[in-house]
């Protein structure tokens, strides 16, 4: 071998060392650069001290990425004195693939929120692309799917038997975009309720299935975009729902009335949950409890729907007041909406008890202190 | 020789970064020429009128008068005002208050005059004029009160809020960093402004337009220092009209500086404030 070639073997050695070493670099350099993730841990298991026990708010930490904010937000449930959350646990995010479920996420906001001494109750819905014709919406499952979303309920309910007791099955079916914009359906939804329930039950014969989630609508007759909730309940027993859920769940907002406001089928209310009781006494299920999964004021300034500040604090401590001294059938109220992960710039941000940077606002300091039993006197302007 | 001696200057680095130069400049050149021009501002000009987006249900920003059915109110003046100034006309579109954002990214008007505040998390979305008034929070005393002038001055007072509000957030953050400050609370901006009045309490922290309302009404309160927070009301367009934008800040401007803004003011509230924009 001549120095040429020896010289030419060397520069090849000497290229291919030069790269491994650059990418041997490359990698430290990025490994030494990158964050340490940050240690959020459980803590101490806590308890949720409180004098009405049927307190409790709708979380929204689906789209939370960050732990620590997680565990922020359900420590400040905790220390408001709620005990009960509503989140969301959209089955496109955890089954993303048939079969293939992905419980990380879902995980880390049950294991914080029962840590904290709350009870989840678990909202499912939200359709995954495999489970649906293309240019449908997240809310759209026809019949042939119903299955795939016990598989779904099934999944769910065995993954946390014993965090998750409790489940709603759908949201506002009786409401036209959230039945993916097709004509309501109660007797379609009376069939999806049967198959999950059959599942849920099959996973653990313990938990509590939620049915309705109804908006508080007065759509007349033949309304395209939804059915009234009163017309809709009578229709999902009329097709043998009874036997198929436990629990009913209510969605009752106040608008612009005091939650003493007397209930009637032409008005929209916080007492309207009443009106749907009634229709669950006519078909003799009293024994079954309500939830109000969904209610309360807000205080935007500019909506014509919003109340004044002052107003939503009285109004939301009153609210909780009524479950606890004259609805023995209600089990728990859950206030819309403890907090956004960031701002929604409409009078959605109105709603909430915490802003986007955690800062307390005063109805969240004052729920505070008559679920600590500190509020004296609510005078009801 | 001259080519002999810029041969000798021009070596290759010195060419090369000549040729760099030269493609940057032509760049610069190449976009000042060709940039597309704002297309909203033309469309206003061909149109000979701006349209203006605003939710009528705010008085006296925006409301619809009941005895002529009329729209009318400080911000609906002010669009007809921009419209003089700019020797164009006026139409208005009436939009809900959470669709304003949209209708302008739709296109459905030029500009967005509906008391909205400034919202610096938007501003990737549109571009705000200068502000035209100050809605935030103020300190409210006595009108014969010259002992508090700004927070500081609050240390040992008692101060009327109404629950809830934006001043009561700002009450209970001043009583955590002032430490002596005993909040009161009511259930109403104007009973909260009447407690000062009556002496009930020593300040109140009331929205501006709470408190210029109770002023023009009820009189014998006034506003003291700074806004305690700040809330300035702004017109909003495009993000992509910059000439139009430029167009409604000259006129703003120009109100600000002749007074009619004061103006507006005192013929919506009954009162001059003294601080009508940050």
């Amino acid at each position: 071998m001549g120095v040429k070639e020896r010289l030419v073997i060397f520069r090849r050695w000497l290229s291919r060392r030069l790269k491994i070493t650059h990418l041997l670099l490359i990698l430290l350099l990025w490994i030494a650069g990158k964050p340490a993730p940050a240690l959020v841990t459980l803590g101490p298991p806590q308890k949720v001290v409180t004098i009405n026990p049927k307190m409790g708010v709708h979380t929204r930490l689906t789209d939370e990425v960050e732990e620590w904010k997680i565990k922020r937000t359900l420590e400040m449930v905790r220390e408001m004195g709620a005990s009960w959350i509503v989140e969301y646990f959209p089955w496109a995010y955890y089954e993303p693939k048939k079969g293939r479920f992905k419980w990380n996420h879902a995980d880390m906001v049950v294991n914080h929120a029962v840590n904290q001494g709350l009870t989840v109750i678990g909202r499912l819905g939200f359709v995954p692309q495999w489970a649906r014709p293309k240019d449908t919406t997240f809310l759209y499952l026809d019949e042939d799917h119903y299955e795939d979303f016990g598989d779904y309920v099934y999944a769910f309910v065995k993954h946390f038997r014993g965090r998750v007791d409790y489940i709603i099955i759908w949201n506002e079916p009786n409401i036209s975009l959230e039945w993916g914009y097709r004509p309501v359906d109660p007797e379609g939804y009376t069939e999806l309720l049967k198959v999950a329930y059959r599942r849920a039950k099959e996973a653990n014969p313990e938990v509590k299935v939620l049915a309705g989630a109804l908006a508080s609508t007065l759509a007349p007759p033949g309304d395209p975009w939804g059915m009234n909730d009163l017309e809709f309940l009578r229709r999902m027993y009329e097709a043998g729902a009874k036997d198929y859920f436990d629990i009913l769940a209510v969605h009752s907002y106040g608008w612009k009335f005091p939650p003493d406001d007397p209930p009637a089928p032409d008005k929209v209310n916080f007492r309207r949950v009443e009106l749907l009781r009634q229709i669950m006494e006519e078909y003799n299920d009293a024994h079954k409890s309500i939830i109000i999964t969904e209610g309360g004021w807000n205080d935007h300034p500019r909506w014509t729907k919003a109340v004044r500040p002052a107003q939503r604090i009285a109004y939301t401590i009153r609210a909780y007041e009524i479950a606890l001294k004259e609805w023995d059938w209600c089990e728990a109220v859950v206030m819309w909406a403890f907090r956004y992960p960031w701002a929604t710039h409409t009078y959605q941000d109105y709603y909430t008890f915490v802003a986007v940077d955690f800062t307390p606002k005063p109805i969240y300091l004052e729920v505070q202190k008559y679920a600590h039993g500190q509020l004296e006197t609510v005078a009801y302007p | 020789m001259l080519t002999a001696s810029l041969r000798r200057w021009l070596t290759p680095k010195r060419a090369a970064v000549l040729a760099m130069a030269l493609v940057l400049l032509s760049g610069i050149l190449y976009w000042v020429l060709h940039r597309s021009p704002d297309e909203a501002w033309l469309e206003v000009l061909k149109r000979g009128a701006l349209i203006v987006c605003l939710d009528p249900s705010y008085p006296p920003f925006e409301y619809e008068d009941e005895a002529t059915g009329k729209l009318t109110g400080f911000d609906v003046e002010l669009a007809y005002a921009i419209g003089d100034y700019l020797g164009l006309g006026i139409e208005i579109a009436t939009v809900g208050f959470d669709g304003l954002y949209d209708a302008l990214k739709a296109r459905r008007c030029d500009v967005v005059i509906s008391a909205i505040p400034y919202d610096p998390l938007l501003t990737q979305d549109v571009a705000y004029s200068v502000a035209y008034f100050d809605a935030g929070v103020f300190i409210v005393v006595r009108e014969e009160d010259d002992s508090i002038g700004g927070v500081e001055d609050l240390r040992g007072k008692t101060v009327a809020v109404e629950w809830g509000s934006t001043g009561d957030v700002e009450a209970r953050r001043l009583q955590n960093r002032l430490g002596d400050i005993t909040i009161k609370p009511y259930q109403s901006p104007e009973e909260a402004l009447q407690a000062v009045k009556s002496g009930e309490a020593d300040a109140a922290l009331a929205d501006a337009i709470s408190a210029y309302q109770f002023m023009g009404r009820e009189g014998g309160v006034k506003t003291v220092g700074d806004p305690v927070v700040s809330s300035p009301y702004v017109a909003a367009v495009n993000i992509k009209g910059r000439a139009l934008l430029a167009k409604v800040d000259e006129a703003l401007l120009h109100f600000r500086k002749t007074g009619y803004l004061y103006d507006l003011a005192e013929k919506y509230f009954g009162v001059r404030p003294e601080h009508l924009w940050p």
